[in-house]
């Protein structure tokens, strides 16, 4: 488990959470854009 | 109006970003105060272990610089014929002078620890480790040099005196005339004077100067673990 530390496993929450928040806000985005058309 | 939400979309994107980034950097910066704490606990703790050594060292070495002293003494008497028959009968040390020995060894668990820690870690602008590992390395190879130098006089010694005829009584601790005549010979002197220079000269030098080295670093970590207080 050498090498596999905290920051490691705060890096992969924050790295997953961003997707998550990146896609959501695409797809509100997008949303948005074809309400406004 | 839909390049301004690409702009919106982007400008949000990029805000998620840099908060990840931040984390990550705090999450890296406190990792790295807790690694340094622990490294600073870690070497406190070895320091400890080496002035437990030091201190052990110490009272040994008193024990043995006491012995050579009192053994250059009584040298100093046959090597200057100043012993004489009644003298020989009252001087107890007289009868082994040249047949005993005090090995001094150092413990070495904390230079062990010390070795370990400096291959993990950059120790290079750590004064203290460096004088305690310059300490060891100059003086550890010369006591045990000559540890190994007065065994070996010692063991020639003994073993000259097996060949004796009165070897027998020597070794029950009787003073016999026959034995009394030996100590007063020039063969016996200069077995003296060749322990002497082994013993009381060099061996005694080397503990000394450890003995004081080690009572020097004990100042240097007491006063480092001070000033972390």
């Amino acid at each position: 488990m050498e090498g596999f530390n905290i920051v490691m496993v705060i890096a992969i929450i924050l790295f997953a959470r961003l997707g998550v928040r990146l896609y959501i806000g695409y797809k509100k985005h997008k949303k948005e854009q074809e309400d406004n058309d | 109006m839909a390049k301004n939400n690409i702009r919106n979309y982007l400008l949000y994107a990029f805000g998620e970003i840099a908060l990840v980034m931040i984390g990550i950097l705090l999450a890296l910066q406190v990792n790295n105060w807790n690694e340094t704490r622990k490294r600073k606990q870690e070497l406190s703790s070895i320091l400890n272990t080496v002035k437990l050594d030091l201190v052990r060292d110490t009272t040994i070495a008193k024990g043995v610089i006491d012995f050579y002293k009192a053994n250059e003494k009584s040298s100093l008497q046959f090597i200057n014929k100043e012993i004489t028959k009644d003298s020989l009968t009252t001087c107890l040390l007289c009868r082994s002078l040249i047949t005993v020995y005090r090995p001094f060894t150092i413990q070495t668990k904390g230079l062990e620890m010390i070795k370990n820690y400096s291959n993990q870690n950059n120790v290079k602008n750590d004064s203290l480790i460096l004088t305690v590992t310059q300490f060891y390395g100059t003086l550890s190879q010369l006591i045990k040099d000559s540890n190994g130098f007065i065994k070996k006089e010692v063991l020639k010694n003994i073993e000259s005196f097996q060949e004796k005829p009165w070897y027998v009584d020597w070794t029950q601790g009787k003073m016999t005339p026959a034995i009394m005549e030996y100590y007063l010979s020039e063969d016996y002197r200069k077995r003296v004077a060749s322990h002497d220079i082994f013993g009381s000269k060099n061996h005694l030098l080397f503990v000394t100067l450890y003995k004081n080295g080690a009572k020097k670093i004990i100042e240097m970590i007491d006063s480092k673990s001070a000033e972390k207080k």
